[in-house]
C-alpha cells in the first residue's frame, strides 16, 4: 500500500509537470488549461495521501513516518498550488464590448514605443495580458 | 502585455521565436483604466488578470474574455472565432 500511495502522489506530480510542458500524460493537457479545478487530479493526490497515512496508522515504522511525512509536504504543496490559482479575486473588466479601447503610449521589447489614441484609425489589434514572464 | 521591462519581455520573444509584439507597461497605467491589476499576486508585485480584448479598427472592443484562473487560457479557436465574427460584420 505504500508503493500504491507515492504511486498516487508521483502519477500526479508527473501530470503536473507534463501538463505544464504542454504533453500531460496521464490526465492531459486539456484540463491543465481549461478546469478552473482538477479536481481529478487533487482527488488522486489527496487518496495517496489518505493511503499512506492508512499507511502509517498500520505501522508506525521510521519508514512510513518518513514517508508520509514527505506526502505531506509534496501534497501540500501541490493543494496549495492548485486552489491558490484556482480562485482569482473577483474583478470586472472596465470595458464593455462596443466601448473604446483606453489610450496608451507604451514601450515593446525593443523600446520601441506604441500609441493609440481611443478616435484614431488603426489596424485591428488583440490585446492579451499575462502575468508576465517567470 | 504585461508589467515586464522590455528587456524581460525581449528575453521571453527570443526563447519563444515569438513575431508578435509584446507591450510594456510596468507602471500599469492601463491595467488602472481596465481594471484588471491584481495587486500583490506575484510576490508582493502586482501583474494583469488574464485578459484577452479584440480591437477593432475604430478602437472599440469586439470580444473580451477574462479568465477565473490563471490555467484557464482563451483557446486559439474561440480567438479566430472571434476574429471571424469581427470580421464578417
Amino acid at each position: 500500500m505504500l508503493w500504491v500511495s507515492w504511486l498516487l502522489v508521483l502519477a500526479c506530480y508527473g501530470w503536473f509537470v507534463g501538463g505544464a510542458m504542454g504533453n500531460g500524460p496521464l490526465i492531459g493537457h486539456d484540463e491543465f488549461i481549461h478546469a478552473r479545478v482538477p479536481w481529478r487530479v487533487l482527488g488522486l493526490l489527496w487518496l495517496g495521501g489518505g493511503l499512506g497515512l492508512a499507511v502509517l496508522a498500520k505501522r508506525r515504522t521510521l519508514l512510513s513516518a518518513t514517508s508520509f511525512g514527505l506526502q505531506v509536504l509534496l501534497v501540500g504543496f501541490f493543494s496549495s498550488y492548485f486552489l491558490q490559482d484556482s480562485f482569482l479575486p473577483d474583478h470586472a473588466v472596465a470595458l464593455k464590448v462596443g466601448e473604446a479601447f483606453p489610450s496608451y503610449a507604451l514601450l515593446d521589447q525593443d523600446e520601441i514605443v506604441h500609441s493609440s489614441t481611443s478616435n484614431e484609425p488603426r489596424e485591428p489589434a488583440l490585446y492579451i495580458f499575462y502575468r508576465g514572464d517567470w | 502585455m504585461s508589467v515586464d521591462p522590455p528587456a524581460t519581455s525581449r528575453r521571453l520573444r527570443d526563447r519563444l521565436g515569438a513575431r508578435f509584439t509584446f507591450l510594456s507597461d510596468p507602471g500599469g497605467l492601463l491595467l488602472d483604466a481596465l481594471n484588471i491589476r491584481h495587486r500583490g499576486a506575484n510576490e508582493g508585485s502586482d501583474i494583469a488578470f488574464p485578459t484577452a480584448i479584440l480591437v477593432d479598427r475604430w478602437g472599440s472592443a469586439r470580444w473580451i474574455y477574462e479568465s477565473e484562473t490563471y490555467r484557464q487560457r482563451a483557446e486559439p479557436e474561440t480567438i479566430f472565432a472571434a476574429i471571424r465574427a469581427m470580421n464578417t460584420r
